[in-house]
C-alpha cells in the first residue's frame, strides 16, 4: 500500500461509526481507517440497525454503511442520520452495485459510494475524499442523475428555479463525469478548482435527496394525505 | 281495408251508388225511430201528393195557372229515368195537410209545430214553404254547390203555414251525368225529424269526417315512417293509400267545387283518387305480404297510368257508361283481396293474418251492405264506415307491431353483441394472460441459460484454468499468487455482474463511454496518488467490435491498470486506444514505472493476471504484446475487429 501518499491529518473528524456485519470485513475496514491516521477508539462498531441506532446516540462525524443488514436495509439507516445531521459524511461500503442501490442510497442521503470489494487503497481513497468534503460519483450514476433531475422536471426551467433542478454548472460537471473525466480534469477543464467541483456533486446529491423528498410529497397530495 | 269500404260505398260509376246507399240510408233511420212518444198518426202532416216537373233556373215560384207538365213521383227520386239526358232545373211539389182536426174556432191555438227534413238534394237546391224562401244553395249555376250529401232540417214557422193545405216546393239544379234528383222528404214531429237529421248527419257526414281525419293521421304518421326509412315500401304504399282515401272522401264532404272549376271536374278529379287509392291498395298489399307479381305490377302500372290520362281528358260518357273505369278497379282490388287470405294462410305470420282478416271483415261488410242496397235482405244500418275505421286501426296495429317487432329485435341484438363482445374480450384477455405467463416463463428460462452460459464463460474458465494452473505449479504456491488468482475472478465476477445489470450485452455507442467507467475509476486513483494519466480514445467506432471483444479489453485494460498502482511506482501513465488498418483495434498502456520481468511473467511465477489476459486475447484472435524495462514499460494488446459484426451483435460472445 501507498500508505506514505495519505496525508496524515491531525484533526479527522470523529468519532467514526462503521456499520458491517461481516467481522473480516470489520477487520479491514478498521485497518484502513487506521492506515487514515484513526485510532481504534475513535472508531464505533455496529453489527446490526439496532446496534447502530443505539450507537448514534451520541453524534458521529463519518458514517460506513453496509446495506444489506441482518436487520434490516441500511437505507434507512442513512436517513435517520441524514435527518439528525446534514453535515455528516456518509460513504455506502456494499457489495450491491445495482443502480436502483445506489441511488437509493444517494436519495436517503449518502455522499458516496464504493463496492465492497475493491482494493483497500480504493476503498481508503474514497473514504478520503469523503473526510475531505468531496462526494465520490460514478460516471453511470452522473448518467442516471441527468436523467433523473432534468427528465422529471422540465417544465421548471423557465419558472424560476426549484431546489431539484440542476443548475447548468452542475449538469455540465455531471455530463463530464459522464465521460469518465475525474474531478481533477473537471475542475482544469472548467477552470474552477477541485473543491467547487467536489462542492456541486455534493449540491447535485442533495438535490436528488429533494427530488425524491418532493416526489414523495406530491404522490402524498395526490393520494389526500396531505392538504 | 279502407279501400274495400270505400269501394263499396262509391263503386264504378261512383254517383249513383253512393246516392242509392244514401236513400237507403234515409229509409233505414224512418224504420228505426218510429218512436213510442210520438203522435197518433192521425195528428201526423199528411202528404197528399209529390209531383215534379221540369223548370227554369231562373223563374220565379209557378202560381197555380202556370203551365208545367207535372208528373207524380216517389221520393227518392231521379229525374234521368223520366227525363234521360236532361240538365237543369226541376221543380218537385210535395203538396201536404196538418194531421189532426183543427179547432175550427181558434185554427192555430193548439196546433203541433210541423218540421221539415230533407235528405238530399243533387246537385243544388232552393226550398219554398208556401210562397216563402227556406233556403237557398249559394251556386245554383256551374259550379254548382253540392248539396247531395248534405241533410237539411228545419222547423217550419207556424206563420207561413195554412191551417189545410200547404205546398213545399223544391227546385233542384243537376246535371244529367249526375245522378240528378231529390232524396227523401219528411214532414212530421219536430222531435222525431230531429232524430232522423242527426242520425242521417251521423252516417252522412261524421263518419265520413272520421274516416278522414283518421286517414290523414295515420298517413302523415307512416309517411314519416318511410321518410326514415326508405326501404321500409309498405309503409310508404300505406301512407299513400290512406292519404288517397281521405282525398277521395273529401268528395263526400264537399259543398262547393273549390278548388275544381266545375261539378264534372270535381267528379274526375274525384276517379283519380280512386284510381290511386286502388293503386296503392295493391302495392301495399303485396309489399306487406312480400309478394312478388312484377309482370303483373308493371301491367297494373300500366292500366293505371292509361286511366288516369284518360280520366283527365276523356270524354265523361265514356268513362263513366261505357269502360266503367272504376267499376274495373273495384274488381282488381277484390281480387287481391281474395288473393291475399290465401297468401296469409300459407306464410301464417301473424300480421298478415290480421289483415287477411281485415280484408274478409271489408268484403263481407261490402256485400251486407251491397246486399241491403239491392233488398235482398231486410234493411239494415250500413257496416262499412264502420269496419273502414275499424280496419285501419288494425292495420295501423299491425304495422306498429311490426315497428314495434324490429325495434325488439335490434334491442336483442344490441343485447347479444354486447354480450359476445364481452365474451370474446374475456377469451382474448385469457389467451393473453396465457402468452404472457408463457412468454414470461419463457424468457426467465432464457435469462437463467444465459446466466448460466455467463458464468460458464468468464468465472468458470477462470476458476476451471487456476484449478489447472494451481494443479500443474509442482511446488507450493505463494499467497500473492493465490491473492492474484482470487481477485482475478473477483474482477470477472464484477465484469459479469455489471455488464449483466448494468448496460447488459450491448457495445456502447462510442469508445469514449465504454472507456468511461475504467477511466473515471482510475483516473480518481492516479489523481489521489499523484499520477498522471492520459487517455486517448477515438471518436467513434470504425468497426463496431464484439460485446465479447469489448469486455475482454476492459479487462485487459484494469488488469494492466491494477498492476501499474500495485507494482510499477510510476508516475505518467498513458492509455491509447486506436486503430490499424485492415482491422486491428489496438490497446497501449505506457507506463514510466519499475518495469518487470515479462520472462517472468511468461514463466508463470508471477503475474497472474497478465497471464490470463493474454490467453483470452488469443482466443480471440489477438495477442498481448509486453515490453518493460526499467522507466518504460509497454503492454499492447491487439483484436481483430472485422466489419461482418453488426452493430449491437453479441453472437461471438455468447457463442
Amino acid at each position: 500500500m501507498h500508505t506514505h501518499l495519505l496525508v496524515q491529518n491531525p484533526t479527522l473528524p470523529a468519532p467514526v461509526l462503521v456499520v458491517e456485519d461481516e467481522p473480516l470485513i470489520r477487520q479491514r475496514l478498521q485497518s484502513v481507517l487506521c492506515q487514515l491516521g484513526y485510532t481504534p477508539d475513535a472508531l464505533l462498531f455496529a453489527s446490526s440497525l439496532a446496534h447502530a441506532r443505539a450507537c448514534l446516540a451520541e453524534s458521529v462525524a463519518l458514517a460506513l454503511v453496509d446495506l444489506g443488514l441482518p436487520d434490516g436495509s441500511g437505507i434507512d439507516l442513512i436517513a435517520e442520520i441524514r435527518n439528525a445531521d446534514p453535515a455528516v459524511g456518509i460513504l455506502v461500503i456494499s457489495a450491491w452495485s445495482t443502480e436502483g442501490a445506489i441511488l437509493s442510497a444517494l436519495r436517503a442521503g449518502a455522499t458516496g459510494y464504493v463496492l465492497k470489494e475493491r482494493d483497500d487503497l480504493e476503498v481508503s481513497l474514497s473514504i478520503r475524499s469523503v473526510l475531505r468534503g468531496g462526494a465520490p460519483i460514478d460516471p453511470f450514476i452522473a448518467r442516471r442523475v441527468i436523467v433523473e433531475l432534468q427528465g422529471s422536471t422540465p417544465a421548471t426551467s423557465e419558472g424560476g428555479r426549484t431546489e431539484s433542478t440542476l443548475s447548468s454548472r452542475e449538469s455540465q460537471i455531471l455530463r463530464l463525469v459522464a465521460e469518465g473525466l475525474t474531478n481533477r480534469e473537471i475542475a482544469e477543464q472548467l477552470f474552477i478548482s477541485r473543491f467547487t467541483v467536489e462542492c456541486h456533486i455534493k449540491n447535485i446529491y442533495r438535490k436528488l435527496a429533494v427530488s425524491s423528498r418532493t416526489r414523495a410529497v406530491n404522490t402524498a397530495r395526490a393520494r389526500g394525505l396531505l392538504e | 281495408m279502407t279501400a274495400k269500404g270505400g269501394r263499396r260505398r262509391f263503386p264504378g260509376h261512383v254517383w249513383p251508388t253512393a246516392m242509392n246507399h244514401v236513400c237507403v240510408l234515409a229509409l233505414f233511420g224512418l224504420l228505426l225511430l218510429s218512436s213510442p212518444f210520438a203522435l197518433a198518426d192521425a195528428c201526423l202532416p199528411q202528404i197528399l201528393t209529390i209531383q215534379s216537373a221540369k223548370a227554369e233556373s231562373q223563374e220565379p215560384l209557378p202560381t197555380g195557372s202556370s203551365t208545367l207538365s207535372w208528373q207524380d213521383v216517389t221520393l227518392p227520386d231521379q229525374w234521368t229515368d223520366r227525363w234521360p239526358g236532361y240538365s237543369g232545373a226541376v221543380w218537385y211539389r210535395i203538396d201536404w195537410r196538418r194531421g189532426c182536426p183543427t179547432n175550427l174556432q181558434y185554427p192555430y191555438a193548439h196546433a203541433e209545430p210541423v218540421a221539415l227534413a230533407l235528405h238530399s238534394m243533387v246537385m243544388a237546391g232552393e226550398v219554398f214553404v208556401n210562397a216563402d224562401l227556406l233556403w237557398r244553395d249559394r251556386h245554383l249555376a256551374e259550379p254548382l254547390s253540392r248539396s247531395w250529401n248534405m241533410p237539411r232540417f228545419w222547423l217550419l214557422p207556424e206563420s207561413i203555414l195554412n191551417a189545410d193545405s200547404n205546398s213545399v216546393w223544391i227546385r233542384v239544379h243537376g246535371l244529367a251525368e249526375q245522378t240528378p234528383g231529390l232524396g227523401e222528404v219528411r214532414l212530421g214531429e219536430p222531435e222525431v225529424l230531429h232524430q232522423w237529421h242527426e242520425q242521417t248527419w251521423w252516417n252522412q257526414r261524421t263518419l265520413f269526417t272520421m274516416n278522414i281525419v283518421v286517414s290523414l293521421v295515420l298517413s302523415v304518421l307512416f309517411a314519416f315512417a318511410w321518410l326514415q326509412r326508405r326501404s321500409s315500401k309498405a309503409f310508404g304504399w300505406y301512407a299513400l293509400n290512406a292519404f288517397s282515401w281521405a282525398l277521395f272522401l273529401s268528395n263526400v264532404l264537399a259543398t262547393e267545387t273549390w278548388p275544381f272549376p266545375d261539378t264534372l271536374a270535381v267528379a274526375r278529379g274525384n276517379l283519380l283518387f280512386f284510381l290511386l287509392f286502388c293503386q296503392s291498395f295493391c302495392l301495399f298489399t303485396w309489399r306487406f305480404g312480400k309478394i312478388q307479381l312484377p309482370r303483373l305490377e308493371r301491367l297494373l302500372w300500366g292500366l293505371t297510368l292509361v286511366s288516369m290520362l284518360a280520366a283527365i281528358i276523356g270524354p265523361w260518357w265514356l268513362l263513366d257508361g261505357v269502360l266503367r273505369i272504376g267499376l274495373v278497379y273495384f274488381a282488381i282490388c277484390v281480387a287481391v283481396s281474395l288473393h291475399f287470405p290465401l297468401h296469409a294462410w300459407r306464410t301464417r305470420e301473424v300480421g298478415h293474418r290480421v289483415y287477411a282478416a281485415c280484408l274478409l271483415v271489408f268484403l263481407c261488410a261490402g256485400m251486407h251492405d251491397m246486399l241491403v242496397l239491392k233488398h235482398v235482405i231486410s234493411p239494415a244500418a250500413p257496416w262499412m264506415p264502420y269496419t273502414a275505421l275499424l280496419t285501419m286501426l288494425a292495420l295501423a296495429m299491425v304495422l306498429g307491431r311490426q315497428f314495434v317487432l324490429s325495434m325488439r329485435r335490434i334491442e336483442q341484438f344490441n343485447q347479444e353483441l354486447t354480450e359476445s363482445v364481452a365474451r370474446a374480450c374475456d377469451e382474448l384477455s385469457g389467451t393473453l394472460a396465457r402468452e404472457h405467463a408463457l412468454e414470461l416463463s419463457h424468457s426467465r428460462l432464457q435469462e437463467r441459460l444465459q446466466l448460466a452460459h455467463d458464468l460458464h464463460d468468464s468465472l468458470g474458465g477462470s476458476l476451471v484454468r487456476s484449478i489447472a494452473m494451481v494443479e500443474q505449479a509442482g511446488a507450493p504456491m505463494h499467497n500473492r499468487q493465490f491473492l492474484s488468482i482470487l481477485k482475478l475472478m473477483r474482477d470477472d465476477l464484477r465484469q459479469m455482474i455489471d455488464s449483466g445489470t448494468g448496460t447488459s450485452l450491448s457495445v456502447p455507442d462510442t469508445p469514449q463511454d465504454w472507456i468511461a467507467p475504467l477511466r473515471h475509476r482510475f483516473a480518481s486513483l492516479f489523481d489521489e496518488m499523484d499520477m498522471k494519466s492520459d487517455w486517448r480514445v477515438p471518436a467513434g467506432w470504425s468497426h463496431l467490435p464484439s460485446a465479447q471483444q469489448c469486455l475482454t479489453l476492459q479487462r485487459v485494460l484494469e488488469e494492466s491498470l491494477a498492476n501499474v498502482i500495485k507494482h510499477s511506482r510510476a508516475r505518467c501513465v498513458q492509455v491509447h486506444l486506436e486503430w490499424k488498418e485492415p482491422h486491428w483495434l489496438i490497446l497501449h498502456i505506457t507506463d514510466d514505472g519499475a518495469g518487470f520481468n515479462v520472462a517472468a511473467v511468461q514463466q508463470a511465477s508471477m503475474g497472474v493476471g497478465l497471464r490470463s489476459m493474454q490467453a483470452r486475447l488469443q482466443r480471440l484472435g489477438g495477442h498481448l504484446d509486453m515490453h518493460s524495462e526499467p522507466g518504460k514499460t509497454l503492454l499492447v494488446a491487439w483484436v481483430p475487429v472485422s466489419a461482418e459484426h453488426p452493430p449491437g451483435s453479441i453472437g461471438s460472445y455468447l457463442g
